[in-house]
């Protein structure tokens, strides 16, 4: 019986087998996620703690990696901050007092922090794609902790990306710098709208593409670039970097340049989630 | 059975290990190794044609599930891979290591090459030079560099799985005999 079963099954048998599965899966996934989702529920029960703890590892080795290598190095560098340290000191006093100048100017203009007033809460990397050829992060945090797809991510005080797919403990992020990445935004100063796109042959510079800005708009190089007011997804004045090199197109109707990221990517290990969606906020 | 579990155990280690230290400390020039192919490739060859689409199916399908998107596109390429690699498996010995090392630098540009022309052509990003340059070629040759380690590692732990499984079998004999 065995015998028989196993003369039936050759490998050419099961390679029709599984195509025809993954055509099926290919299939449903492009029409309802009804399947996926469990199925991603038990692989995430299994692999997610053990890439948790590997991470752990992992930031382990490159922090011992830099400590070997820089010791000397941070004996010179401790005697130089504690220099700066000095001076920062007395210029930390000035800054005080310049402060309190300030927040009551601006209690006078009614001028708010630009995004302190977000709920937030904090997530850490986990994880990163397994191929080369997209930019998206693995945070240790999903519906259970009440994030939701399209929801905004921060990192010290720049945009990283939205959240592109939800399971129960974990989400995965695409950064704005991936290849499949655009984000409308606009010049600080001016209020221009552009849009930025991200290119894999830029990103390891960490830069992103500036497309699309009016050919009348002035641009000088270290312009704030934030995400603007008529994005569908994207909360408005969120910082993404600093222009660089903005020139007039070959079309001469349109501008475009690059950006420099106000996040390192190479180094991202802690992020911030916005809870709140524009979809929301607008209703 | 015992293989299958150890198998198992492996894809998902090696995945972890993928996305985690090969991606971070571990990253040459922003680059990781495509183990997941690797191991295909080498179990492919090492155990024949359906060890190695079965193999290539979950590893496949771990990867497409964990990144979400469009689950069993990775999975269908990784499926023609082990097939392909376990059509070497009846001619040639296991104790070279040229032939099962360039087949996985084949299928590791070949696989960059798919993925590049179904994700990258399709959204009309046209520099292949750059994209084979700075993407495809790197991955080649960093996987094939861990190949040389893992391959070994692998035959050794398939020669001690042969030898458990020829013990069984003998006793088994001589319990039928008696």
């Amino acid at each position: 019986m065995k015998n028989k079963l196993k003369k039936y099954f050759t490998a050419k048998v099961w390679l029709t087998i599984f195509t025809c599965l993954c055509f099926f899966f290919i299939g449903l996934t492009y029409f309802t996620d009804v399947l996926t989702k469990p199925l991603q529920k038990v692989t995430s029960a299994v692999v997610i703690p053990l890439q948790k703890g590997v991470n752990g590892i992992g930031l382990w080795l490159t922090e011992k990696k830099d400590m070997f290598e820089s010791v000397e190095n941070l004996q010179q560098e401790n005697e130089d901050l504690r220099k700066q340290i000095e001076d920062l000191k007395q210029e930390n006093l000035l800054m005080k007092e310049n402060k309190v100048e300030l927040e009551s100017l601006r209690k006078l203009y009614e001028i708010d922090n630009a995004y302190s007033d977000y709920e937030k809460t904090g997530a850490t990397v986990i994880g990163r794609s397994s191929d080369n050829w997209y930019n998206t992060f693995t945070i240790d945090k999903g519906s259970k902790a009440g994030i939701e797809v399209d929801m905004n991510v921060l990192s010290g005080n720049g945009l990283v990306g939205i959240v592109t797919d939800v399971s129960e403990n974990y989400s995965i992020v695409r950064a704005i710098i991936d290849d499949a990445s655009n984000v409308s935004a606009m010049v600080l100063n001016t209020s221009d709208v552009c849009t930025l796109s991200g290119d894999l042959k830029v990103a390891s510079e960490g830069y992103v593409n500036l497309k699309y800005l009016d050919r009348d708009v002035k641009v000088r190089d270290g312009d704030m670039i934030v995400t603007s007011n008529i994005s569908e997804k994207y909360l408005p004045g969120i910082l993404i970097g600093y222009a660089q090199d903005v020139t007039l197109d070959a079309n001469n109707l349109t501008k475009s340049g690059k950006v420099i990221t106000a996040v390192d990517f190479k180094h991202i290990t802690n992020v911030l989630v916005i809870k709140e969606k524009k979809t929301k906020i607008k209703e | 059975m015992r293989r299958f579990i150890i198998s198992f155990f492996t894809i998902i280690i090696l995945f972890v290990l993928q996305c985690t230290v090969f991606k971070g400390a571990l990253a040459i020039a922003g680059i990781a190794p495509n183990l997941l192919l690797m191991f295909t490739c080498i179990v492919g060859f090492m155990r024949g044609r359906t060890s190695g689409l079965m193999v290539g199916f979950f590893s496949g399908m771990l990867i497409d599930v964990l990144s979400g998107g469009m689950i069993g596109f990775t999975a269908l390429i990784y499926i023609f891979v082990g097939y392909f690699n376990g059509m070497f498996y009846k001619e040639y010995t296991k104790e070279q290591m040229l032939l099962p090392i360039s087949l996985v630098a084949m299928c590791d540009f070949s696989y960059g090459l798919i993925y590049y022309v179904i994700t990258y052509v399709m959204r009309n990003k046209l520099h292949l030079s750059f994209y084979v340059s700075k993407v495809i070629l790197p991955e080649m040759i960093y996987t094939v560099c861990v190949t040389i380690f893992a391959y070994i590692f692998v035959y050794f732990i398939n020669r001690w799985l042969d030898l458990l499984s020829k013990k069984r079998n003998n006793r088994n004999v001589k319990g039928t005999t008696n």
